[in-house]
């Protein structure tokens, strides 16, 4: 038999499908995604449909309160996902895994990107519960207006989230577990954080916004503060440095 | 493929020596036997020659280039069956083979290349089967056959019979040495009746040094005049192991027959060609 030809670039799109198999085939998941759903129509039920501060139930500021709110699950189960890739029985696979020619920053840019996927699909799930719900009890349909808001109040916090994660899983995988109670702790008490610590915006989303913002009369626009705006910025930028950390060579 | 090591050392911390001063020339086609008591440092020569573990001293060369500077070389050509090893037991075997078969990089010939595998290794029948419900057997003919994928020229092997039952362990064994033409197999274990049968050179590790290297009738020849057998009462068995080490206490209708291995056998003991276990149980005594 012919030698195999080694010299291709392994087909990580086709590793990729198996690695978001695996994560998708989990009931942990399952049952996370499940309760991300119920808690994102108690959220809609319970918050949205009075709209924030006066405003719209399909406001800007409404929906950003709801991303602010189902942020800490999404982060539970981001965590959780990351979860997967320090456990014992991955580390047994790795010892198979790292004689192949992926490399260690492959390899893990290879889970980050499973990750993210299959958290992708997640956090789109109770994002399209929303949209019926505005399509059916508000005839509502510009969905294109919460870009914004999902920008600000949903994606800064993830990728931070994803590449702490990620980096205290590298260190020990038991640093993974206080992530949990700590992103609910973040997302569920609004003590009034700064905004460098505040990670999903709930916090500068419980003051009155017109007392915050200094528009007493009409319409609030939607204009967020230098220093709100800069912390989303600095948590990507964070999130991102984390990332590459966690993907780095480390031989003993 | 060809490997060279020298003066290779491996040490955690300035106390704790696991490898020391290590020389070895492999060349293929050869099925080394690399033998030592738990601990001797076996493990962390694997690990060292598939780059899972860096050397704290000393060279190795795959092929005349520097291992560190050729990893991607070493790794294309590399099938590695670790001790202790995992697999993604909520995929298949033909998905799983799949996936190990794309991280090798094979091209077009993947298909044909797993299929062979599976079929090499008896898997056939499972190929559809999740890896949960396989047995012990089963995963570690896995195990081999994710190895094979490449046709690799260097196949390393750890412990892979432990913890199999016998008529596994025979199938392995054989199933290795099917494998072994043309390419150089590196099959660590410390049970002697799996390296007896298949290997053709003998490396002896223990306490992180190389005690001898060779083909096992050098070995054996090593030990002849140092193995003999007793026929005594059951007390004497105390009183012969304060002189020699005995490998076999057998039970007999007048005592009890003893199996020793000694650099000077006591009187009265009849000489017996040694056997492989004995030759290795007399050098590793000899090395304290």
């Amino acid at each position: 038999m012919n030698k195999p030809s080694t010299n291709n670039f392994p087909n990580l799109l086709r590793v990729l499908k198996y690695e978001v198999l695996r994560l998708a085939y989990n009931k942990k998941y399952f049952y996370m995604v499940l309760i991300e759903l119920l808690f994102a129509c108690y959220i809609l039920v319970s918050f949205v449909s009075g709209g924030t501060d006066g405003t719209a139930p399909f406001s800007k500021w409404t929906y950003s309160g709801f991303l602010s709110l189902i942020g800490p699950l999404l982060s539970v189960i981001l965590i959780l996902l990351c979860m997967s890739v320090f456990s014992e029985k991955e580390v047994a696979v790795r010892n198979i895994i790292f004689s192949t020619p992926l490399s260690e920053p492959k390899y893990y840019l290879l889970k980050a990107s499973a990750i993210t996927a299959v958290f992708v699909f997640a956090a789109s799930l109770p994002i399209l519960l929303s949209f019926v719900y505005y399509a059916h009890y508000f005839n509502f349909y510009a969905y294109a207006e919460f870009t914004l808001p999902l920008l600000l109040f949903l994606l800064p916090s993830q990728i931070f989230v994803l590449g702490l994660a990620l980096t205290a899983g590298r260190v020990h995988s038991r640093l993974l577990y206080p992530l949990l109670p700590l992103v609910l702790f973040l997302g569920f008490f609004n003590p009034r954080f700064p905004a460098w610590i505040d990670l999903f915006g709930n916090n500068f989303l419980s003051w009155p916004l017109r007392w915050h913002l200094g528009v007493m009369e009409g319409q609030i626009p939607y204009i967020l503060p230098d220093d709100f705006l800069y912390s989303r910025l600095a948590f990507v930028f964070m999130g991102i440095f984390l990332l590459v950390l966690a993907c780095r060579i480390s031989k003993t | 493929m060809e490997i060279e090591i020298k003066n290779l050392s491996k040490a955690y911390g300035p106390e704790k020596s696991v490898l020391s001063g290590i020389n070895l020339e492999l060349r293929p086609p050869s099925m080394v036997g690399l033998i030592g008591p738990n601990g001797a440092g076996k493990t962390t020569l694997m690990k060292i020659l598939v780059r899972q573990l860096l050397a704290s001293a000393g060279s190795i060369k795959i092929d005349g280039m520097d291992i560190g500077k050729s990893e991607n070389y070493l790794k294309n050509r590399l099938g590695y069956l670790p001790q202790e090893f995992g697999l993604y037991e909520e995929l298949t075997v033909y998905q799983f083979l799949d996936y190990m078969a794309l991280l090798k990089g094979l091209g077009p010939e993947k298909k044909e290349r797993i299929e062979s595998c599976i079929e090499k290794t008896g898997l056939s029948e499972k190929q559809n089967t999740r890896i949960k419900t396989l047995s012990g057997g089963q995963k570690q003919r896995v195990g081999i056959a994710q190895a094979l994928l490449n046709d690799p020229e260097l196949l390393i092997v750890d412990e892979p019979t432990v913890g199999l039952d016998p008529a596994e362990r025979v199938r392995f064994r054989n199933l290795l040495a099917e494998n072994a033409n043309h390419r150089l197999v590196l099959l660590s274990t410390h049970i002697i009746e799996d390296v007896e049968s298949i290997c053709n050179r003998l490396i002896v590790l223990n306490r992180g040094e190389i005690l001898f290297d060779g083909n096992p009738v050098e070995l054996i020849k090593k030990a002849a005049g140092h193995v003999g057998i007793l026929e005594s009462g059951c007390e004497a068995g105390q009183d012969i192991e304060k002189d020699c080490i005995v490998t076999s206490r057998l039970i007999t209708e007048t005592g009890a027959q003893y199996r020793v291995v000694g650099d000077k056998l006591p009187s009265g003991i009849k000489p017996m060609t040694p056997s492989l276990e004995d030759a290795y149980m007399y050098l590793i005594t000899q090395n304290g």
